[in-house]
Parts: structure tokens; C-alpha cells; sequence
């Protein structure tokens, strides 16, 4: 666990501000976008949803899922021209990181395992999230840039987070 | 229960729009099956409580009669009581007076058979003197 953790932590540090090539991680498709009337029936969907899961780990899984979901719309509403609510979209992804790591934070505390493969994907995904904002950032211009720059900060203070609590310093 | 729980969890992430339906027409369904048993309750209620009316409407009839009957009885021992004292009240006071009368003669014969005697002996006291 602890090796893998380093070996992306290293591919973090040292090969991410020279990756041309694209993380192999692929975002789920994300349905109906928040331009869609229908948008706020899904949002309450996923509410209700959020509510009701029973398992912490699932809770991470989730709060993933909508993560990947949410910001490859920020992307998709972006290759739209819909730069606004892009920006929009992109800070309630980056929320559901946020939440991923509170939940984390709860399964680790009731003692709950979480899954060698969720932790890697709870990686790769972060890597990937970072390379979005990153193009989503070179797309716009002046003062919209501001935006994706805060949200690839609070990107990675989420996944330091998500290092520390893996790896407590006793 | 924890695979089920865990099943239950992965139909609710990856399949929210199928969960959902499906809950929606278990509900319809849950819905109808209260109804129906409400429905079924009061009407079993409603006889149940028919019945119990019917029941004690004929006990209290019952009791009824039984009072009637105790109180025609307890009038028809009076009055067969009322009967034999008539009837026997006429005997009674005739054997009453033949009795008394009975009474007094023989006390009158046996206070004059005691005067004679006083008398008598009245008489020899006399001669001796």
C-alpha cells in the first residue's frame, strides 16, 4: 500500500509538470449536463442518493464518481462555449473531491478498509482532474483563468489530505 | 447482510435510475396492500362488532325472561300460599272455637266437681263437731 502510494506520489511530483502524453483514466460519461432544464431533477436525484448509502466506502466511491462526472461536464460545457457555467460546474466537482476526502476521513475512523483499487483510482483520478483544470485553464483567458487556477490548488490540498490520512505520522 | 448491503449500495451508485422506479412501484404496490388490509380490518371490524351487539341484545332478553319468570314465580308461591291459608282458614277457626269451648266446659265441670267435694267434706267436718 505504502509503496504504491509513493510510486504515484513520485509520478505526481516529478512527471506531472512534464506530461504531454494524457493520464490513462478514463471519466464516466456524465448524462444530462447543467444546461439542461431536466439538470436540477438529476441533482436532487443524486441528493437523495448521497443520503442513503449505507457503507462509508461506498460514500467514497460516490462522492468519486460524481467528482469524474461533474468535471468532465466542466470540460464538455467548455468545448460548448458555455464558459460561465463551466466554471461553475468545475468548483462543485472539485466540492466532491472535497467531500471524497471528508468521507475518507469518516470510513478511516469506523475502521472501514477501503479497497486497494479505489485508493488507486482516488489517485489516478486526482492526476487527471489536475491535467482538466490545467486545459481548461490554457482555453481561457484574463480573469476567467482565476477560477480553474483556485480549483487546481484546492485539488491539491485535497489529495495532500488524502496522503496524510493514509499515511498518519505517528 | 453485508453483501446484501453492499449490493443494495452499488445498485444505488451505478443504477439510480432503475433504484428508483423500482421503489417508486414497491411503494404503489405497499400502498395498495394497506388499503386493501384497511379495508379488509374495518369490514372485518364492522361484523365483529355487529355480532357482538346481536350477542348481547339476546343475553339481555335472556336475563330478561329469566327475571320475568323468577318474579311470576316467586307471585305464584305467594299466592298458593294466599290458597292454603284460605282454605284453611275456616277448619283453623272452627277447631279453635271447639277447642276454647272444649276448655271452658271442662274447667267448669272440674271446678264444680271440686265444689261438691269442698262441700262434702264441709259437711263431715261439721258432723265430727
Amino acid at each position: 500500500m505504502k509503496k504504491i502510494n509513493i510510486i504515484f506520489i513520485i509520478y505526481y511530483f516529478v512527471f506531472l509538470p512534464k506530461a504531454f502524453a494524457e493520464t490513462n483514466y478514463a471519466f464516466p460519461w456524465p448524462g444530462i449536463l447543467p444546461d439542461n432544464k431536466i439538470y436540477k431533477l438529476k441533482v436532487l436525484r443524486n441528493k437523495i442518493v448521497e443520503k442513503i448509502i449505507v457503507g462509508p466506502a461506498k460514500k467514497v466511491e460516490f462522492d468519486l464518481l460524481m467528482a469524474d462526472k461533474t468535471i468532465y461536464a466542466s470540460k464538455l460545457l467548455m468545448e460548448k462555449g458555455k464558459v460561465d457555467l463551466s466554471k461553475e460546474t468545475v468548483l462543485k466537482g472539485e466540492n466532491y473531491y472535497s467531500m471524497l476526502v471528508q468521507d475518507y476521513n469518516m470510513a478511516l475512523l469506523s475502521h472501514e478498509q477501503i479497497p486497494s483499487w479505489l485508493d488507486q483510482k482516488i489517485t489516478l483520478a486526482a492526476i487527471k482532474h489536475q491535467e482538466v483544470f490545467k486545459q481548461l485553464e490554457d482555453k481561457v483567458t484574463g480573469e476567467n483563468k482565476k477560477t480553474f487556477q483556485i480549483v487546481s490548488k484546492f485539488s491539491k490540498i485535497n489529495y495532500d489530505f488524502i496522503v496524510g490520512l493514509r499515511n498518519p505520522k505517528k | 447482510m453485508k453483501e446484501l448491503i453492499s449490493l443494495y449500495d452499488n445498485v444505488l451508485i451505478y443504477y439510480p435510475n432503475v433504484f428508483f422506479p423500482v421503489l417508486f412501484f414497491l411503494g404503489i404496490i405497499l400502498i395498495i396492500f394497506v388499503i386493501k388490509g384497511i379495508v379488509f380490518l374495518s369490514k372485518g371490524t364492522v361484523l365483529v362488532i355487529r355480532e357482538i351487539k346481536r350477542e348481547l341484545k339476546n343475553r339481555v332478553k335472556q336475563r330478561k325472561k329469566q327475571v320475568k319468570i323468577k318474579q311470576k314465580e316467586r307471585i305464584s308461591f305467594i299466592q298458593v300460599i294466599e290458597d292454603i291459608f284460605k282454605k284453611n282458614k275456616a277448619p283453623f277457626l272452627r277447631n279453635a272455637k271447639i277447642t276454647f269451648f272444649r276448655i271452658c266446659t271442662t274447667s267448669i265441670f272440674i271446678t264444680s266437681k271440686i265444689e261438691k267435694i269442698i262441700k262434702k267434706i264441709k259437711k263431715e267436718i261439721l258432723i265430727e263437731k
